[in-house]
C-alpha cells in the first residue's frame, strides 16, 4: 500500500511538470453501433489493433476503411450512440501482468473476475506479437507429464509441443486438460494458464473449484470469456492467455496454456467478421479463419538456452460434431499442430475412459518427449495394442480362434482395461510405469479383466508402502535395466501373493 | 461503383450550395427540397464533412484578443476559424482541426492526471 504522502507528493511533482506540450488526439464520431461493433468516421490516424475510448466504454479497431473506421467493442456499449465522440489512445491492446496473476481469474483485459483486489501489472505484454524465430528455439526434447497413463505411454507430449485435444461434446476433452494441470503439482511446478472461451460461467466455476480443491490454483491463472461476454472478448481471449504465458516464458519458466476450446473461438471471429462485412468463404467464415489460429498456436514455443530456456506448451480443444475430424475449423488445427488426441464417443459409451481412440491418435514429437523409463516399457504396449485391434475385429466374427489368438486379444483387453483412469487422479510416471510393465509382461493374463482396476489400485497401495525402493528406481528416468526388472518382478510376485481376485 | 458516383454527386451538390467557401441558406434549401429522405441524409453527412474539413474550432475559456486571433489564423490560412467559449477548460485553449484536437488548457490535464491516478493507484 502506497503512502498518502507518496501520491500526493508524486501528484504534486506531476503538476510542477505542467508545461506547455499539448496533448494531440485524434477523435471521430459514432455513425453506427451494429451488435458490438461501432461504425467511426474521423479517426484518420488510426491503427489496426489499437485501443479506442469511448465516453464510457473502450473498442479496438479492426477494420480501416476510406471513409470510416470499424471498431469492436470490449464491452456490451448499449448506452453508445449515433454523434458519440471516439478517441484513440496511441497503444495497441496489451494485458498487464505481474506473478500476482498466479492463483486468479480474470478477463481477457487483464481484469479480476474472483471478487479478489486489482491486479498490480509488472509488465504491459501485447495480445499479437510475432512468435520466436526458427534459431532462437530448440528442439522439444523434455516430458510434459500429463498424469494420464494412455497419453504418457502412446501420445507423449513435451515442453513446447501443440497436441490437440479433439473430439464430441462430453467425451473428456477438458477432463484431460485439467487432469494435466492437476499434474503439475510440484515444488517448481509447471505454470498453467486455462482459457475458457464462450463457456457457461457455471461450468469455469465448477473449473476453478476443482482446480482450488486439488491444490492447483496457487499455479494456475484463468482467462475467461464467458458466453455471456462479447464477441471481442472470446475473439481475444486465446491471445490474453499467450500473452501472460509469454511473460512467464521470458522468466525462463514452463508454461502449460489450454485454449478450451478453439471452436467457440472460431464462432465469436466469425461473429465478428460478419458484422464487419468481411467476404465470408467456406461455412461463413472469414478468410483468414486459418491465420487465426495458426498465429496463436505458434506461439507456443521452446526457447534454447540464450534465450532463456522457458518453454510453452498448448493444449488446444477443438469440438466436433458427430465425430467429424474432416470439418473445416478441425482440420485447419490438426493441421497446425503436433499431433492429436482423439477422443471417441463409442469408446466413452462401452466404458473406456479416457476414451482416447490411440490408432488415431499421434504426437508428432514422439519418444523425444518421453523419459528413458517410459520408452522402454511403451513400445511394446502400443505395439501389442494395435495388433489387439487388429485381431478384435476378425473376433467380432465368432470364428473359433488358435490359442496364440486368443491370448492377444485377452492380453489386449487387459490393456485397455489398465488404460481407464478415474477422472481427477492423474498418476506419476512410476506408478504408471509399475502399471504398463505388469500388462506387458504378463502378470495380469490371469486377473479377470473385470478386476484389472481393483489390482491396479491395491498394487500402487502396497508398492507405496512396501516397495519404495521400486517407485524410486522408476523415478530416475534412465532405462530399465536387469536389476530393475529383478526388483519388478519381485515386487509383482510379491503383491500376487497377497492379492485375491 | 454506385455508391462513387452517389458521392461525386453529392460532392457536386456541395459545391453548387457554397458561396465563397461558405454554405449558403438559400441555395441548400434551394437544391435539397425535393430530395428523399435516404439522400438528405447522404447529404447532411457530405455537409458535415464539408464543414469539419473547411473550419477549425477553437475553444477558449474567455474571449481571446484581436491580436491573439490574428496570430491563430496565420496558423490556419485557408480555413474559416470558429471561436467558442468553454468555462471548463480553465486554462489555456483546446484546436480542433477535422479529427484532431490539440489541447492545450489545464482541464485535459487535470483529466489526465486524474485517469492516471485512476489506473496506478488503489
Amino acid at each position: 500500500m502506497i503512502e498518502e504522502t507518496d501520491i500526493i507528493r508524486q501528484l504534486e511533482k506531476r503538476l510542477s511538470q505542467f508545461s506547455t506540450d499539448q496533448s494531440i488526439q485524434n477523435v471521430g464520431t459514432v455513425s453506427k453501433n451494429n451488435d458490438g461493433v461501432i461504425i467511426a468516421s474521423g479517426l484518420s490516424q488510426a491503427m489496426i489493433g489499437e485501443i479506442v475510448t469511448f465516453p464510457s466504454s473502450s473498442g479496438v479497431v479492426l477494420n480501416l476503411d476510406e471513409d470510416n473506421v470499424s471498431i469492436i467493442l470490449l464491452d456490451t456499449g448499449v448506452d453508445i450512440k449515433e454523434g458519440d465522440r471516439v478517441k484513440t489512445t496511441g497503444k495497441l491492446l496489451s494485458i498487464g501482468v505481474s506473478e500476482d496473476m498466479l492463483g486468479r481469474v480474470v478477463n481477457p483485459l487483464g481484469l479480476p473476475m474472483d471478487g479478489k483486489a486489482k491486479i498490480k501489472a509488472a509488465k504491459d505484454m501485447p495480445l499479437e506479437r510475432i512468435a520466436a524465430g526458427v534459431v532462437e528455439r530448440e528442439p522439444v526434447n523434455t516430458p510434459l507429464k500429463t498424469g494420464i497413463k494412455a497419453i504418457d505411454a502412446m501420445i507423449p507430449i513435451g515442453r513446447g509441443q501443440r497436441e490437440l485435444i479433439i473430439g464430441d461434446r462430453g467425451l473428456g476433452k477438458t477432463a484431460i486438460a485439467i487432469d494435466t494441470i492437476i499434474n503439475q503439482k510440484a515444488k517448481n511446478p509447471v505454470i498453467c494458464v486455462y482459457v475458457a472461451i464462450g463457456q457457461k460461467q457455471s461450468t469455469v466455476a465448477q473449473i476453478i473449484s476443482k482446480l482450488k480443491d486439488e491444490e492447483a490454483d496457487t499455479y494456475t491463472i484463468v482467462v475467461a470469456a464467458n458466453a455471456s461476454d462479447a464477441a471481442a472478448l472470446q475473439y481475444l481471449a486465446p491471445y490474453a492467455g499467450v500473452a501472460i504465458a509469454e511473460y512467464f516464458m521470458e522468466k525462463g519458466k514452463d508454461v502449460l496454456i489450454i485454449y478450451d476450446d478453439l471452436t467457440k473461438h472460431a464462432w465469436a471471429y466469425r461473429q465478428l467478421s460478419l458484422v464487419l462485412r468481411r467476404p465470408a468463404g467456406r461455412e461463413a467464415y472469414p478468410g483468414d479463419i486459418f491465420y487465426l489460429h495458426s498465429r496463436l498456436l505458434e506461439r507456443a514455443v521452446r526457447l534454447n538456452k540464450k534465450n532463456g530456456d522457458g518453454s510453452i506448451t498448448a493444449l488446444p480443444i477443438i469440438e466436433t460434431q458427430a465425430g467429424d475430424i474432416s470439418a473445416y475449423i478441425p482440420t485447419n488445427v490438426i493441421s497446425i499442430t503436433d499431433g492429436q488426441i482423439f477422443l471417441q464417443g463409442d469408446l466413452f459409451n462401452i466404458g473406456i475412459r479416457p476414451a482416447i481412440n490411440v490408432g488415431n491418435s499421434v504426437s508428432r514429437v514422439g519418444g523425444a518427449a518421453q523419459s528413458a523409463t517410459m520408452k522402454s516399457v511403451a513400445g511394446k504396449m502400443r505395439l501389442e495394442l494395435a495388433q489387439y485391434r487388429e485381431l478384435a475385429a476378425f473376433a467380432q466374427f465368432g470364428s473359433e480362434l488358435d490359442a496364440a489368438t486368443q491370448r492377444q486379444l485377452e492380453k489386449g483387453k487387459r490393456m485397455s482395461e489398465i488404460l481407464k483412469q478415474p477422472q481427477y487422479q492423474p498418476l506419476p510416471e512410476s506408478l504408471e510405469v509399475l502399471s504398463i510393465w505388469a500388462v506387458t509382461n504378463g502378470y495380469l493374463d490371469d486377473v479377470p479383466v473385470v478386476e484389472i482396476s481393483r489390482f491396479e489400485k491395491e498394487l500402487h497401495n502396497f508398492v507405496k508402502s512396501r516397495k519404495l525402493k521400486v517407485l524410486n528406481e522408476l523415478s530416475t528416468g534412465v532405462k530399465i535395466n536387469e536389476e530393475t526388472t529383478k526388483l519388478l518382478k519381485k515386487t509383482l510376485e510379491d503383491f500376487k501373493k497377497i492379492f485375491s481376485p | 461503383m454506385a455508391k462513387r458516383l452517389h458521392k461525386k454527386i453529392s460532392q457536386g451538390l456541395i459545391s453548387l450550395c457554397c458561396d465563397e467557401n461558405y454554405l449558403s441558406l438559400e441555395k441548400v434549401q434551394q437544391y435539397t427540397k425535393n430530395m428523399n429522405r435516404s439522400r438528405l441524409k447522404q447529404c447532411i453527412c457530405e455537409f458535415k464533412n464539408f464543414v469539419e474539413n473547411t473550419s477549425v474550432f477553437i475553444d477558449t475559456p474567455k474571449e481571446l484578443s484581436i491580436k491573439d486571433k490574428d496570430t491563430l489564423s496565420s496558423f490556419f490560412k485557408g480555413k474559416k476559424i470558429v471561436y467558442r467559449i468553454d468555462p471548463n477548460l480553465i486554462l489555456g485553449l483546446k484546436i480542433t482541426d477535422k479529427d484532431m484536437v490539440y489541447s492545450f488548457d489545464l482541464s485535459s490535464r487535470l483529466q489526465n492526471l486524474r485517469e492516471d491516478v485512476a489506473q496506478n493507484y488503489d
